[in-house]
């Protein structure tokens, strides 16, 4: 029963984030993608409520966070029925590709079977997602007391997943350890939503379900951040890369960008690949400032949070020295994880489709698949003796660069807008 | 042709990736049409400790006092225990006080309770208290 309902409170997350169904440049999209899109506004909305409600010195409970979820989603509904008129759709798929759609519902169900038989789990949840939510909801709230004593370096890590954790267990009354790791697939789904409804490319998507379902089994993501992050990603991504309606890209990279910061440590490092995409591939100062804005605004509200709680411990890593005698080990270590035991297949299949299309449409993609690449080089050279780290966290941590660089390969053949 | 090309090289991949997943799925042993006991039972083909501290914590819980407190250990790796076995306990046993594995000093700053992953745990100030198929758990002696 514990699960159960755990499950259910991931699946309100998108019913929580129905509101931006409102949004002008988002009502048109197919409802996959609105879907996909809501699940992650409603991620923010969930893990920004919490954290508020902590700030204002109200504590959690079932109760209060459950009145709370059926305010936001009659407010969202409200809204999207008022605005209701018909638009047209901007789905630009000529027709379902049938075997490449089997193809994705096989390498689905496949990841799903992974997960739900303890193939997949995250080994970091059981000793360190799971315990923070738990004494979160234990405590109340996002406490600074309970991060204070907190065991582990992961102090001032962004609190998106541990407070959506913490949702689904104040949901369930005790912490759904199975519902948790089975959130993996379901941002998976969201995840290939967002990319085959915006690309209209099955045989694309095909591609990176084959890539995600492979890469996943290696990189244990069920129960952590990735599959969330990898989903605000794809938001981002996919909109700059396939949406020709500027205000769209905007509004859904920013989105994409401030849940990403609000994440993961990496959420950052992607969130300026974003901005300087922005400002260098498609040369927009105004988008890459109405982009970065809502994500800087997010960091700085933690950061914040950190600093008056005195709880710097990750985020000082900028300001270590960089190693440069350990640049060869940390590219050997890092090509030989990157192979994924497949000779480096996720990433030459890509290649090669780049190769053979029109590089030129994949250069947003490219730029971020480049930009990601480089920054992971770069955090690991902070660290003498880095190949224990780089082969604990590097599978996880390449599965950002290396989706972009799939997208990238879908983008490469996306038929000119006539 | 070069629409042809690409379908073939996206569905040769996306075979390969699925056969080398059931592959793996098998090297990770079965059971495989079996719900596991814990989220870690099969992450490798032998099983992980970690999976024992998630079952024993669950067998213990109930014979744990509120407030007590517990660690979680593998004897077998005394004195240098793996940290994330209490971790782990930090999640499973939020009525409890899990406290990390130092088990030096005057006996009023030992943990009130240990729990033993697979092997007994020798030490003349706890005394067992239930066998577990496991492991143990041990209470301090008073």
């Amino acid at each position: 029963m514990t699960d159960v309902l755990g499950l259910l409170a991931w699946l309100l997350l998108p019913a929580i984030g129905i509101g931006v169904w409102r949004v002008s440049c988002v009502r048109p999209l197919p409802l996959t993608a609105r879907l996909a899109i809501a699940m992650a506004a409603g991620s923010l909305l969930v893990a920004l409520t919490m954290a508020a409600m902590s700030l204002l010195g109200i504590e959690w409970s079932r109760g209060k966070l459950l009145a709370v979820t059926i305010l936001f989603i009659a407010a969202g509904a409200t809204l999207v029925y008022r605005h209701r008129e018909h638009v047209a759709s901007v789905a630009v798929t000529a027709g379902p590709d049938r075997v490449a759609i089997a193809g994705i519902a096989v390498c689905l169900l496949l990841t799903f079977y992974g997960t739900i038989t303890a193939r997949e789990s995250c080994g970091d949840l059981p000793f360190t997602w799971g315990p923070k939510a738990v004494r979160w909801v234990r405590a109340g709230g996002l406490d600074p007391g309970v991060l204070r004593t907190w065991p582990q370096l992961t102090v001032d890590y962004p609190p998106l997943h541990t407070l959506l954790l913490a949702f689904t267990n104040t949901v369930a009354s005790r912490f759904p350890w199975w519902a948790a790791i089975l959130a993996g697939p379901l941002f998976l789904v969201a995840t290939l939503a967002v990319i085959r409804a915006f690309s209209g490319d099955d045989a694309g998507t095909l591609l990176a379900a084959a890539t995600l379902a492979w890469t996943f089994a290696l990189a244990y993501p069920a129960g952590c951040a990735e599959p969330p992050l990898l989903l605000f990603e794809t938001i981002a991504i996919c909109a700059l890369t396939f949406l020709d309606d500027p205000r769209a890209q905007t509004f859904l990279a920013a989105l994409g960008a401030a849940c990403a910061v609000f994440t993961k440590l990496e959420g950052t490092t992607f969130a300026i690949a974003v901005v300087l995409t922005i400002l260098l591939v498609q040369r927009n100062l105004r988008r890459a400032v109405l982009v970065a804005v809502p994500a800087a605004a997010l960091f700085a509200a933690w950061m914040a949070f950190v600093f008056r709680n005195d709880l710097l411990y990750m985020y000082r890593g900028a300001r270590l020295p960089i190693y440069w005698s350990a640049l060869p080990v940390v590219i050997k270590t890092l090509g030989k994880v990157a192979a994924f035991q497949t000779w480096g297949l996720p990433w030459l299949v890509p290649l090669v489709l780049i190769a053979l299309g029109n590089v030129r449409r994949a250069a947003v993609p490219l730029s971020i698949a480049a930009l990601t690449l480089g920054a992971t080089v770069y955090f690991y050279i902070h660290y003498p003796d880095p190949v224990w780290w780089i082969e604990s966290s590097s599978p996880r941590v390449l599965l950002t660069p290396l989706l972009a660089l799939v997208i990238a390969a879908i983008a490469s053949w996306r038929k000119p807008a006539i | 042709l070069a629409a042809i090309v690409r379908r073939t090289v996206i569905y040769t991949a996306a075979i390969l990736f699925a056969a080398v997943l059931i592959h793996r799925f098998h090297w990770l042993g079965g059971p495989y049409f079996q719900l596991p006991g814990t989220i870690q039972d099969h992450v490798w083909p032998t099983r992980f400790l970690s999976a024992d501290a998630i079952t024993l914590s669950r067998r213990a819980e109930p014979l744990l006092p509120r407030g007590a407190t517990v660690t979680i250990l593998a004897p077998s790796e005394a004195p240098h225990y793996d940290q994330t076995h209490w971790l782990t306990g930090l999640g499973l046993l939020p009525r409890q006080h899990v406290v990390p594995q130092k088990m030096t000093g005057p006996p009023e700053t030992l943990p009130q309770y240990v729990i033993a992953i697979a092997d007994p745990f020798p030490d003349p100030r706890y005394r067992l208290q239930a066998r577990f198929p496991e492991g143990f758990l041990y209470a301090r002696v008073p």
